[in-house]
């Protein structure tokens, strides 16, 4: 009986010690989302708000604490990126693998190209940027596996990389420079090297389901929770750079 | 035994990483295909005080053996279509129950789902499909460590898939899930045996649940490592009136379709948080049989019912059976394992005394990939008195094998 105690008590000892996230981050500041499901975020060009995208294949323009200013006519099937810059706003179906580029004017589709990929309904793209370092676009499966896509200006395929780093990627964006994937499976942002997509740097954060990441309005990164339909900014703790 | 097990490592270690599913689109209409493989090596640990075990149930003969072997789990393969905003279909088949000839349908039919969903306001499903009515039976298989399901909760006491017709809500962003259906009454075994109940009623079903802080899927284990507490809460109910029971080949409670009128009730909880899970769920069955024989004597057997004592033998209108299943588990993302404990309680009938099965359950997972690619192992302890004749399981079991998900 004794033996038996002592390796209960030896058990629990090491999966409590297993159980414990040592760092992990929390938000300092959260804001509730009138969007059901968001799966993407990321900072309009001109910094005064963002583009959302969800999970029943909406676009939504928000000011810079998540409130809806406007939400596209067009609908998709299951919107799992967004991204924005010079060459426009570019949103990834993830169902059908369609890659939009939307008008900010109308907010409606004035392009669509499909990146190929046959891997499951629900595990295809989730993420889209820019790689800081060769300028091309980037999108990125979700898991089982992940594959870091590279296109040229007229969206082909050109570059295919596998990446083992995390258990998924749920979003990615660009951030002071430097690249970074958001993990919902790890609850983490990893930074991610643009050379080679290795992983420099890793902070865990208290957030469920993180679907999307992008810089913040002001300072920081804010990170889109699609459970919990809410934007968490992390401003002042997060030391990845 | 020793060499079997050696054998069946080295299988094990053949086993290379699962690989996703293929996914078809042109754009409208999306088909995912994807499958699953499981097989196992089952070791019995023969209990020398119960006839039960030995040849032709003879104490003077040897143990009968024939639970020492290798077996094929699963061989399923499911279509999964989504045909615009709003239609979905389901078709899944277990190529392993079919080829069995559907032995044990209530616990493994050969057919799990072919239905169809419309996704209007309220979403509606129509085929056969699973009954929501367990958490435990609705938290898919192949993302567990156990080879097998509670007593409750596997088939043997009420049915867990059948052909209906079910209406489904979810309100306060997914946390809150409403089911009410329609079923056949016959569970699996409509699908052998063709026509309903020469009653033609139905069955009645409905469920409820809420979690918090988010939604929560119907799964039993912290993968993922939760970084805040989840809870969710449940209970279900169901209730159907037969004119006749019906009996198949392995039933072993008698429990599944009986004459007369059959109510189920169940409550749950389940939370997770940094990898530790657990589930609690109780069960009440209440049967008010009325024995009615079949005049053919070819498709109701009422008659078995009431020769193991399970069902209407006393001076009563109805009798009661339930249980509770109890699971604590941790999943530790750097060891790539869950280690889960589940006690099990099950009591056939409360009018026969002295037949309550309890075991406890040890289940352990390496994931290779995941669930998709994993090697588990099951044993199942059992701790009611072996040596009492009413008591359906007394000898204790080890479950050894790999399960490889295109998913």
């Amino acid at each position: 009986m004794k033996k038996i105690r002592n390796f209960s008590l030896i058990l629990i000892a090491f999966l409590s010690f297993q159980g414990i996230e040592k760092g992990s981050l929390k938000a300092d500041k959260k804001r509730k989302l009138q969007i059901p499901e968001p799966s993407d975020i990321c900072l309009k060009t001109d910094k005064t708000g963002y583009f959302v995208v969800s999970d029943d294949g909406f676009l939504f323009e928000t000011d810079s604490v998540g409130k809806v200013v406007r939400k596209s006519s067009f609908r998709g099937f299951d919107f799992e990126g967004v991204f924005q810059d010079s060459s426009g706003l570019w949103v990834m179906d993830e169902r059908t693998r369609y890659l939009y580029r939307f008008n900010t004017e109308t907010l409606l589709p004035v392009s669509t190209v499909e990146i190929p990929y046959s891997g499951g309904r629900n595990k295809g793209f989730e993420a889209i940027c820019r790689n800081p370092k060769n300028g091309r676009m980037i999108v990125i499966t979700e898991k089982d596996p992940i594959w870091i896509m590279e296109l040229d200006a007229q969206q082909r395929i050109i570059n295919r990389i596998r990446f083992n780093g995390l258990s998924d990627v749920s979003a990615a964006t660009v951030w002071n420079g430097n690249l970074y994937f958001l993990s919902d499976e790890d609850h983490c942002i990893a930074r991610i090297s643009p050379i080679d997509y290795s992983i420099e740097k890793k902070v865990s954060i208290k957030v469920l389901n993180p679907e999307g990441i992008s810089p913040a309005c002001n300072k920081g990164l804010v990170v889109s929770s699609d459970d919990q339909a809410k934007l968490y900014f992390f401003e002042n703790e997060l030391t990845l750079p | 035994m020793s060499i079997r097990i050696l054998l069946f490592i080295s299988l094990l270690l053949s086993v290379f990483s699962g690989y996703s599913q293929i996914t078809l689109d042109n754009g409208e209409h999306n088909l995912e295909i994807s499958g699953t493989i499981s097989t196992f090596y089952n070791q019995r640990f023969y209990y020398a005080g119960n006839s039960n075990n030995r040849i032709n149930n003879d104490p003077a003969l040897g143990y009968d053996k024939g639970k020492d072997k290798f077996g094929l789990r699963d061989m399923q393969l499911q279509l999964e279509g989504r045909v615009g905003h709003n239609f979905e279909y389901n078709v899944q088949v277990d190529f392993a129950d079919i080829i069995s000839n559907g032995t044990d349908v209530g616990e493994n039919p050969g057919l799990l789902d072919a239905n169809a969903t419309w996704k209007g306001p309220v979403h509606v499903t129509a085929g056969f499909q699973k009954i929501p009515f367990s958490r435990n039976s609705l938290s898919p298989f192949t993302y567990s460590p156990y080879w097998q399901r509670s007593e409750l909760t596997r088939g043997e006491v009420f049915s867990r898939r059948d052909v209906g017709i079910l209406f489904s809500k979810t309100l306060w962003r997914q946390r809150i899930n409403l089911y009410a259906g329609a079923f056949s009454g016959m569970g699996e075994q409509l699908l052998s045996l063709g026509d309903n109940d020469p009653s033609g009623t139905f069955e009645y079903v409905g469920r409820a649940d809420i979690s918090w802080p988010s939604r929560y899927r119907y799964r039993d284990f912290d993968i993922s490592s939760s970084p805040v507490p989840m809870f969710q809460i449940g209970a279900g109910a169901r209730t159907v009136t037969r004119k006749y029971s019906s009996f198949l080949s392995g039933d072993d409670y008698y429990l599944r379709v009986i004459s007369g009128t059959k109510s189920c009730y169940t409550a749950d909880f389940s939370a997770q948080w940094k990898g530790f899970s657990a589930q609690f769920e109780w069960h009440r069955i209440v049967v008010d049989p009325t024995n009615n024989l079949d005049p053919s004597g070819l498709r109701y057997k009422e008659n078995k019912g009431t020769i193991t004592s399970k069902i209407g033998n006393a001076s009563t209108t109805y009798f009661l059976a339930g249980g509770f299943l109890t699971t604590l588990s941790y999943s530790s993302k750097p060891l790539r394992s869950i280690f889960s404990v589940r006690y099990d309680q099950f009591n056939p009938n409360d009018l026969v005394k002295d037949n309550t099965e309890e075991s406890l359950n040890f289940g352990y997972a390496y994931l290779i990939r995941g669930f998709n690619s994993m090697v588990k192992a099951q044993y199942s302890w059992r701790l009611a008195n072996r040596s009492n004749p009413l008591i359906q399981r007394y000898d204790d079991q080890l479950r050894v094998g790999f399960v490889l998900q295109f998913k």
